[in-house]
């Protein structure tokens, strides 16, 4: 090589140096905005379960905590994974680079599957057994949740999805209702009438409005993330990322990771303090 | 190269290791009575550090310009001037705890 060609190689390496390094630098930014973005949230949520310290204690008590925990080292996982692929793509390793990324993407997936499980799970637990005595049908056991919306034993369900008491059949619906079974009830608290909606969700009360909205977003980052690290598998298997180009790549890892880390906060605060 | 190739991927795995016990420990802190400051306390703590853990190494901000740590700490700042913002709110619009009636009288 002559000396020319090596002092121009050497401007080429530092020119995508540089490149690269304004990329991440990019990457930085929209992250620092996304840290804003939950940081809108979790403020909100500070606020309310500090004005709401018992609601927040009884309704923390029923998420499920193990599944969670399971989550959280799925995500660690992939952003093992995930950190081990940059490095495949900085040693220009094509095919690892391309196995490790999809890796990453199915663990991103299982990370769903497992928040979906456990969204099911609240969707569809009522909280009240209801029994039907003369035709009429009458609640005869109310959870604390169910309780703290204004549910006693012994209130009257006057519609279940529209239907009047009198033409329902099994009150299997009421106990193990689907997303979106409401009831009619006339609460003995207050003496009135209420529509509400079964199951446990963001209509709940602001303990699970917050759960649902933090969890919720923080999912759909998930799911953004697993969409990008499927085309960029795509990509690095065609040989998109030569060792020298790869700076996609390791934006992809700061966001991946950026949303790991997201979930290690939210995990402690929403799940177990 | 290689040498360099192999620490690196011993530092992840190391890294990694770390975090899946910091997990643990902080399932295991949760179920200790510590008070209801110390748990939060101690599980913001432990949070923090999984946090710079994966920061520093994953996101490689330990080995990268100093620029991106200011772009990675700055919105940090912002975060706890939103905080003390909203101290004047924290605990200060208490609700009544909720009303769940007598408990279910036994048939």
């Amino acid at each position: 090589m002559s000396h020319a060609e090596a002092v121009h190689g050497a401007v080429a390496q530092e020119d995508w140096r540089v490149e690269h390094n304004r990329a991440k630098f990019g990457m930085w930014l929209f992250l620092a905005s996304e840290i804003m973005f939950f940081s809108g949230y979790i403020g909100a949520y500070i606020v309310l379960r500090s004005s709401n310290a018992e609601l927040t204690h009884l309704s923390q008590a029923m998420l499920n905590k193990w599944l969670a925990a399971g989550n959280t080292l799925v995500l660690i996982i992939s952003s093992l994974t995930m950190a081990l692929a940059v490095h495949a793509a900085s040693k220009g390793e094509r095919g690892k680079l391309a196995g490790l990324l999809l890796v990453t993407a199915l663990l991103g997936t299982t990370f769903l599957v497992v928040k979906g499980i456990e969204y099911n799970a609240k969707f569809t637990h009522s909280g009240i057994k209801a029994e039907r005595r003369e035709g009429r049908i009458f609640v005869t056991e109310a959870e604390d949740f169910m309780r703290a919306r204004g549910v006693r034993p012994g209130d009257e369900i006057l519609e279940f999805n529209g239907v009047e008491a009198g033409k329902l059949g099994d009150l299997q619906g009421i106990e193990h209702p689907h997303l979106g079974d409401t009831i009619k009830i006339r609460t003995q608290t207050d003496g009135e009438v209420h529509q509400m909606k079964l199951g446990v969700g963001p209509w709940t009360n602001v303990f699970y409005s917050a759960y649902f909205c933090m969890t919720g977003f923080h999912g759909l980052h998930v799911l953004g993330g697993v969409v990008v690290l499927l085309l960029t598998a795509l990509w690095a298997a065609a040989g998109k990322f030569p060792p020298t180009r790869f700076m996609f790549v390791e934006n992809v890892g700061l966001y991946w990771h950026f949303v790991d880390i997201v979930w290690i906060f939210l995990f402690p605060i929403v799940y177990l303090i | 190269m290689s040498a360099e190739h192999g620490a690196m991927v011993r530092t992840y795995l190391c890294v990694f290791l770390a975090l899946a016990v910091l997990t643990g420990v902080t399932v295991m802190a949760s179920g200790v009575d510590l008070g209801r400051a110390g748990n939060i306390v101690l599980g913001l703590i432990i949070a923090v550090c999984k946090a710079t853990l994966v920061a520093l190494f994953f996101m490689h901000l330990k080995y990268d310009e100093r620029a991106l740590l200011v772009a990675a700490l700055f919105p940090l700042l912002l975060f706890l001037i939103l905080v003390f913002a909203m101290m004047p709110d924290i605990g200060t619009n208490f609700q009544p705890p909720p009303d769940l009636g007598p408990p279910a009288s036994p048939k």
